[in-house]
């Protein structure tokens, strides 16, 4: 990390590479397939420019997933990204198929996911996914704790029939 | 659905206050319908906490690496597109300067503030050079760009960079002057502790081979700002 702030690129591809899986799968979900690449580089881009102000209160991984998940909010009105639906909850998924054992079962799942609404979609993966609390939710998404959690029901109650 | 189902999140993650949450254990005794949805809703918790991380199906380092690099000459794409062509500038041998390659001069500059050093003394000096440990550089800006560390020395080419950005600084633009000072503290303070972190363990083989590789890199990039200032 001291290397990477002192302008080593190969230093921080080092940290790039540690963390890339993680950052992607979040960028991934949260914005999708079609935007991911580009916004996953973009986070890294970002992260070098502030790397100066990382003060290692929290440990980089943390500083590093908190940065791209405002990054992606903060894209979202521009992102391109296709939804197939902005319809309330029960339609939403049917259609996405979901069997018990199947090989596809966990592509399956992250697809549903995808189909969510928005903002349900975020705070689902936010807290169930990537172990935020309600409290870091609702400061980053800037939202109250109260929509934090309503949302979260939302999701898992949309989630849950494509389960059994 | 029941006044209670809209809560069983709440419930299931532990967050609902003991009181209320004796009254809906109480009620889930006699709910089959509730208790049916929380397991659900418990199951879906368990399959996001499963999900593992993948890694992109392409390598995106490339990509970055061009972006990060980028970043430092963007400065002077970005100064070139905000302005229209002005007149140019003249140092003491009458070259001439436009206000993009002014910006790109003190970019060379920031990145110039290690080898500058290492290209004026014995290399070994410079790592290890008496007192350096206890030199201070200004975490705030320098007053001028003359003042910086990486002004090198008299009659050096890093001191007539230095003066002639210094000459020529009200025609930047402030935020371009706020960025380049922003950027050269913060170049100046990893050398610092660069060579601080040699004081402690000199010799150190990994310490030597990361300054060296990074002035190496600085050599290229100042290459590619004395290119856009003889393009004159």
């Amino acid at each position: 990390m001291a290397l990477a702030t002192g302008g080593d690129h190969q230093a921080f591809e080092r940290l790039y590479r540690s963390s890339v899986a993680r950052i992607h799968s979040l960028v991934r979900r949260m914005a999708g397939d079609e935007v991911a690449d580009d916004l996953t580089q973009e986070v890294y881009i970002r992260a070098w420019q502030k790397l100066s102000t990382f003060r290692g209160e929290a440990s980089f991984s943390t500083w590093l997933h908190r940065l791209a998940v405002n990054h992606v909010l903060s894209r979202r009105a521009t992102l391109a990204r296709r939804r197939e639906r902005q319809v309330p909850a029960d339609g939403v998924l049917d259609g996405v198929g979901v069997g018990p054992g199947t090989p596809g079962l966990r592509m399956d799942f992250e697809a549903a996911i995808g189909r969510l609404p928005e903002r349900a979609r975020d705070v689902f993966l936010l807290y169930d996914v990537e172990g935020y609390t309600h409290e870091e939710i609702a400061e980053m998404m800037g939202v109250s704790t109260g929509t934090s959690k309503s949302q979260l029901h939302r999701a898992r109650m949309i989630l849950r029939k494509h389960l059994n | 659905m029941d006044r209670w189902t809209h809560r069983l999140s709440e419930y299931a993650d532990g967050e609902m206050p003991p009181a209320e949450a004796g009254e809906l254990e109480a009620h889930l005794e006699g709910c089959a319908a509730c208790s049916g949805v929380l397991s659900e809703l418990r199951a879906v918790k368990e399959r996001a906490a499963d999900m593992p991380p993948r890694e992109p199906e392409q390598d995106l380092w490339p990509g970055i690496l061009e972006g990060i690099r980028g970043e430092a000459l963007r400065v002077i794409d970005l100064d070139s597109r905000r302005r229209t062509r002005e007149a140019p500038a003249t140092d003491r041998r009458g070259r001439r300067f436009t206000v993009p390659q002014l910006v790109a001069a003190a970019v060379a500059l920031m990145f110039l503030s290690g080898s500058g050093a290492w290209m004026a003394r014995d290399r070994l000096d410079h790592v290890r050079a008496p007192g350096a440990a206890a030199e201070t550089f200004p975490g705030n800006a320098p007053a001028t760009f003359a003042a910086s560390p990486a002004a090198g020395a008299p009659g050096s080419e890093l001191s007539e960079l230095a003066r002639i950005l210094e000459e020529h600084r009200d025609r930047l633009a402030p935020n371009t002057v706020r960025i380049l000072e922003k950027n050269l503290a913060a170049i100046d303070r990893a050398i610092a502790e660069s060579r601080a972190a040699l004081e402690v363990d000199p010799g150190n083989a990994f310490l030597e081979a990361y300054l060296e590789g990074s002035l190496r890199r600085k050599e290229e990039f100042l290459r590619e700002a004395r290119a856009l200032i003889a393009a004159d």
